[in-house]
């Protein structure tokens, strides 16, 4: 998927705690989802986090790896990341939100996975 | 419109409307005085003037979890075996949801969800301090029992935004939003100012004001307001909600695993254990 094709991905807002885990630090944040689009996911966290390191989101049953693209100051210590997913796998690629968002999003937005 | 300070005060005034919880939490609290020496004695004559919580404190020690061989019928022998720590946790558990009855909300919330949320945040608190490193875990039961109680506030004191913000969410993140656009304050940080008014510690203070946050940090020793707010998310998770049209995701295995909880079926199974015990007593 081209960046151009991600940015045009339409992203589902929703309201869910999820585990976060970062490359190089030992202790996980519990975190919010607040979005999810085909290919990433928008987080809450309590604090900047560096563009480039590597995570691991546990949500409603799935795991998905992937790479924080930016951290935006919201206000104080309230932050926003974006998590670009791996989508590429060896069954094909993964659409998130058919992954993630079943019981997240209503029916009639989904996505279904799409085949390599 | 009124202004932001305007609603603040007007909610605030309401804290005339909790004057039995304040009058529970001033006298429950010299019991939880860290260097205070409380004896069994001192503590069982406050309990015995309660016939609801003494038969609550009974049942907790005759329970599968704690029953002996012999089954007790004296206070002093209840809190001889369950525990002076637990024994306050119920003492200050059912008179605070009591002092919480004599409230009148706006309807369609439901004060038995609040006590029910507020109930199971308190005993996942209690449960997680236990089974974590934490800073200030003798707090731990209060600041659970207590992170909402800015949403009883704005409830009595300006019903008609409750309303609105409360019709219109699935969660605290939802609400928080709404209420910074709303009023310009959340209920997690008037409840701090009212737990401050309250002379409670100043940990369960922080750890109202920590749960307005979407994410908090889960590294070892966990701060009480990383405690409180992975309490009330597992609460969420069993479906123990403030939030009736929400659709909340099961994350209690994952959040018990970051919590490095190694026996997360024992786990549940004590909560439910102590949960029950105390919500079918305070219903």
């Amino acid at each position: 998927m081209t960046i151009e094709e991600q940015r045009r991905s339409p992203r589902h807002q929703i309201e869910a705690p999820a585990i976060m885990r970062l490359d190089g630090r030992s202790g996980p944040l519990l975190v919010t989802l607040l979005d999810v689009s085909a290919t990433g996911l928008r987080v809450s966290a309590p604090s900047a986090l560096p563009s480039g390191t590597r995570v691991t989101i546990k949500c409603n049953g799935v795991e998905v790896k992937g790479e924080i693209r930016y951290s935006r100051q919201i206000d104080g210590p309230k932050y926003h990341i974006g998590v670009l997913v791996d989508t590429a796998t060896e069954e094909g690629e993964l659409d998130l939100v058919a992954l993630i968002g079943p019981a997240l999003i209503p029916a009639g937005q989904r996505v279904q996975r799409r085949t390599a | 419109m009124p202004v932001a300070y305007d609603l603040r005060s007007r909610a605030l005034s309401a804290a005339d409307a909790l004057p039995v919880v304040a009058g529970v939490l001033q006298k429950t609290l010299g019991l939880y005085a860290r260097h205070e020496d409380v004896s069994i004695s001192q503590l069982a004559s406050n309990i015995e003037q309660d016939v609801v919580i003494s038969g609550t404190i009974l049942g907790i020690a005759n329970s599968a979890m704690y029953g002996g061989h012999s089954t007790v019928s004296g206070i002093r022998q209840a809190i001889a075996r369950i525990g002076m720590n637990k024994t306050r946790n119920v003492l200050l558990g059912l008179s605070v949801t009591r002092g919480f009855r004599t409230v009148k909300v706006p309807s369609p919330w439901s004060l038995t969800r609040f006590n029910a949320h507020s109930l199971a945040s308190a005993t996942l608190s209690d449960l997680i301090v236990r089974n974590a490193r934490s800073a200030d875990p003798e707090w731990a039961f209060m600041a659970g029992l207590l992170h909402d109680i800015g949403l009883l506030v704005i409830a009595v004191g300006l019903p008609e935004q409750f309303g609105t913000m409360m019709r219109h969410t699935g969660g605290d993140a939802t609400l928080v939003d709404q209420e910074l656009e709303l009023l310009g304050f959340t209920h997690f940080d008037i409840g701090a100012e009212m737990i401050a008014r309250w002379n409670c510690p100043v940990p369960v203070q922080k750890a109202a004001q920590i749960c307005e946050h979407a994410a908090v940090d889960l590294e070892q020793p966990l701060t009480l307001g990383a405690v409180v707010k992975s309490a009330t998310t597992i609460a969420d998770s069993q479906k123990i909600s403030n939030f009736s049209a929400a659709q909340h995701q099961d994350i209690t295995g994952e959040l018990l695993e970051a919590l490095d909880i190694t026996k997360p079926t024992e786990f549940i199974a004590e909560f439910r254990s102590d949960y029950r015990d105390l919500q079918s007593s305070a219903a």
